[in-house]
């Protein structure tokens, strides 16, 4: 009897572990987002896909979440906390790209309210800005942008964030710096124009 | 940590030693029997869940009187039914190794009462398909009893009714379904038997 008491105590004892858990179960977040054309009016009845990662339909790979726009333009749903980066593709994404785009910042305490736009690839072009840093103390906590366009790509590490915007329109960039030796946080922003070429720039802070 | 385990050897030194007193006992029971947690109230695990027939095992380790320390693990694996605009996954394991305290009450010829109360750590793990997706950790409280009949010298069958509740440790958060994930209430009826 004690020989199976004891047993049975190690078995009680044995907790299984498990790492690459795709969610943060003490948290979960609400997304609102909503969906326009190029000319800002909602689009109704897409399908929008939601992939983990830089998972792609290219990859084969099943998407985490697919919603369909009501007649507002609008998906919302919550999720466990997805610990790594949410991308957005829309339906038709493997003929014409009208949006693949990056879900930014989500936080638990916000809605987390995105707008996306479909553009055709003729109709967009990519801005790009990186950030060049005085002191390795700073860096950028978040970087959006506010006009007509998509976040496509960011690199937190090398502080590039990429956009694929529409041509010939104002857009401005709303980005946080931190400096982790003063615990400072300052949230600065900056209009650039946007004409019918691809933009790189390079932000000295 | 170390006071801890000296504080084991020295009260499993003590049930050994003592048994001559008559009062403290090291004395090893076994309980096996099938959980029904019931889920209740505004929560995930009652709307969004069918209910699911799990384990409960528990053995003492000592006693005192009448009344015993335990240590024991539940079980249950919940089917998730779905909800349109939440994370879809489809099965929820809910796991709590728990510490319980007993006192027997005799009642008349084989039968007798245990009021029980448990106190354990939970951990309900999310899946989509067999891959783990999410998991939620949180604190247990149960508040029950068992009735006993005395089947022979070192066997008895039980059936317990108690309440449980689990505190999640969810985030505060905008969306509706914080409140429902950050909480899960039960009546839990079991069924089985006890070894000693």
């Amino acid at each position: 009897m004690k020989k199976i008491l004891v047993l049975l105590s190690a078995l009680l004892l044995l907790c299984s572990f498990s790492c690459d858990i795709p969610y943060d179960g003490s948290r979960i977040v609400q997304l609102n987002h909503r969906f326009f054309d190029a000319q800002g009016q909602p689009v109704a009845g897409k399908k929008i896909d939601y992939y983990l990662g830089y998972s792609t339909p290219d990859a084969g790979v099943s998407p985490e979440f697919s919603y369909t726009t009501d007649a507002a333009g609008r998906i919302k749903f919550s999720t466990f906390y997805p610990k790594q980066k949410l991308y957005v593709y829309a339906e038709g994404y493997a003929n014409y790209r009208p949006i693949e785009s990056e879900v930014q910042y989500l936080d638990p305490t916000s809605f987390n309210a995105q707008s996306f736009y479909f553009l055709e690839n003729g109709e967009t072009v990519q801005f790009q800005i990186q950030f060049m840093f005085s002191s390795s103390q700073k860096s950028i906590e978040k970087c959006t942008m506010e006009g007509i366009g998509n976040p496509y790509y960011s690199n937190d590490n090398d502080a590039i964030y990429s956009f694929n915007v529409a041509k010939n329109q104002t857009i401005t960039i709303h980005y946080t710096v931190y400096n982790s030796q003063t615990n400072v946080r300052q949230t600065l922003s900056q209009d650039f124009n946007i004409g019918t070429g691809d933009n790189y720039v390079i932000q000295n802070l | 940590m170390k006071k801890s385990f000296y504080l084991v050897v020295l009260l499993f030194s003590l049930g050994m030693n003592a048994q001559n007193f008559g009062f403290f006992l090291f004395n090893p029971s076994l309980r096996v029997g099938a959980a029904v947690p019931t889920q209740i109230g505004n929560t995930a695990l009652n709307h969004f869940y069918t209910t699911p027939v799990g384990i409960d095992v528990n053995y003492s380790i000592f006693k005192l009187y009448k009344g015993e320390f335990n240590i024991g693990y539940s079980g249950a694996s919940y089917r998730f039914v779905g909800v349109p605009d939440f994370t879809a996954y489809t099965r929820s394991t809910q796991s709590v190794y728990y510490m319980q305290l007993t006192y027997e009450v005799d009642l008349k010829k084989n039968w007798s009462v245990t009021p029980f109360v448990n106190l354990g750590a939970e951990q309900l793990r999310h899946q989509e398909n067999g891959a783990l997706i999410a998991i939620q950790n949180g604190t247990q409280v149960q508040l029950g009893g068992y009735l006993n009949f005395k089947l022979a010298a070192i066997l008895k069958a039980y059936a317990g009714l108690s309440f449980s509740t689990t505190n999640y440790n969810l985030q505060d958060g905008v969306s509706e379904y914080v409140t429902k994930y950050k909480k899960s209430q039960a009546l839990v009826f079991t069924l089985g038997l006890k070894i000693n």
